[in-house]
């Protein structure tokens, strides 16, 4: 299966060995020009460049699968223009020229003398849209994380680690903890209210017992540094100091009445 | 699919950038709320020779009336949660004379954003202390701004 590129290139004051240059050659057709012959026509009209006399003007005119492009000889130099390329007057090497005509951004990558085929040379442009594309999945993706992600949580000198227990320790632990706290009766002294079921009523009283403010929390048993805690969702660990102390945010509750533990009608 | 990969990459640099620009906005509000409420309050116990009674979250203090503003002391502070005057309060095993804290309510919740609250610590005490100087960290890692310890 040949799939080999091939080229239609036009000499323009050009004799057809590419030995001279001059007014007097007329334009003159070459069609099925391989790579490895259109590297060969460069490298002798760079061979040519320094020698051609004005007022020739010599140049080859390829037509490719990338687009046209016209390889000039001007004041000993070879120059390359193209419009598929947006490229005027670049001055580079019979190589590069080769490369560019290929599609291909780095003369390195030229099959050059080995393959010389669209498909093979079309390959690293893949690589690169599927590198591109992975950059662009990348970076937005760190966005998304970055407005999505979960607040930090506090330091440990904020919130100790802890271990959270199994449902039928967590249980008894609840039940334990169970009951009515206060940090005292007076104004802006705190209550804490906690439930078999991990509910938790934490309020701050005002004048004559009233309550100024109350926040509804739920509690997850744990343990922490050896000892059986409740971790409430407001990053707040209950530690029990006995079976009438409690600590939560370092303020010290006193329990101030059994839980009830028959159901009431 | 290279500018589509330089906005990517605009875009993933410059939302950290407009995230920090955001929080020191809101620290500097902040900031600048706790210290003018505090002289509104202090001003008020100078004539009066007491603090005003403790209040819920949001809600105003009467006494104040014509030393505060209402819609600000009102509205949902800018990292949530309302602004509160404690009286007698105590936090952390301490009870203050008087503070002024932000505190979730159900229509103002009040995420913990430690970032925030060091931005908060550094602007008014200029230290790392989170039961030092004004700025402190109340009972539900609430800030508190001490006006009289």
């Amino acid at each position: 299966m040949s799939d080999e590129t091939v080229f239609a290139v036009t000499f323009h004051q050009l004799a057809p060995d590419l030995k001279r240059a001059g007014a007097e050659f007329s334009d003159f057709d070459r069609s099925g020009v391989t790579l490895d012959q259109l590297h060969g026509l460069i490298e002798r009209l760079t061979v040519l460049a320094p020698i051609v006399q004005y007022p020739a003007e010599p140049e080859l005119r390829i037509v490719g699968p990338q687009g046209r492009f016209l390889v000039q000889a001007r004041n000993g130099e070879i120059l390359v223009s193209s419009w598929s390329t947006r490229t005027a007057g670049a001055k580079l090497s019979p190589k590069q020229i080769v490369a560019m005509i290929m599609g291909l951004e780095e003369a390195g990558e030229l099959p050059l003398g080995q393959v010389g085929n669209a498909t093979t040379a079309s390959l690293p442009r893949r690589w690169k849209l599927l590198i591109l594309a992975l950059a662009v999945a990348g970076s937005n993706g760190v966005t998304a994380w970055y407005l999505t992600r979960p607040p930090p949580p506090p330091p440990r000198e904020l919130f100790p680690e802890h271990r959270l227990l199994a449902p039928e320790q967590a249980a008894r632990v609840l039940t334990e903890f169970a009951g009515d706290f206060e940090t005292g009766a007076g104004e802006g002294d705190r209550g804490l209210t906690i439930s078999p079921d991990g509910s938790v009523r934490w309020i701050v009283r005002g004048a004559g017992r009233s309550i100024t403010e109350e926040t509804k929390l739920h509690a997850r048993a744990a343990e922490s540094g050896g000892l059986l805690v409740l971790v409430t969702d407001n990053f707040g660990m209950i530690e029990m100091k006995d079976p009438v102390t409690v600590v939560y945010f370092r303020d010290t509750y006193r329990r101030q009445k059994k839980p009830d533990s028959k159901p009431t009608r | 699919m290279v500018v589509v990969l330089i906005i990517s990459v605009l875009a993933m640099v410059s939302v950290p950038a407009i995230d920090r620009v955001k929080r020191r906005a809101k620290t500097a509000v902040i900031v600048g709320d706790f210290r003018t409420f505090a002289a509104a309050f202090d001003g008020y116990a100078q004539e009066a020779g007491t603090w005003p009674a403790d209040s819920g979250a949001g809600v105003f203090p009467a006494v104040m009336a014509g030393r505060l503003n209402v819609t600000t002391w009102r509205r949902t502070t800018p990292m949530g949660g309302k602004y509160n005057w404690e009286s007698n309060r105590v936090h952390f095993g301490v009870r203050y004379r008087a503070a002024i804290s932000i505190t979730a309510t159900a229509a103002a919740p009040l995420v913990f954003d430690l970032t925030q609250l060091q931005e908060l610590e550094q602007a008014i005490d200029s230290t790392f202390d989170w039961y030092g100087g004004s700025f402190h960290l109340g009972s539900g890692n609430i800030p508190l701004f001490i006006v009289q310890p």
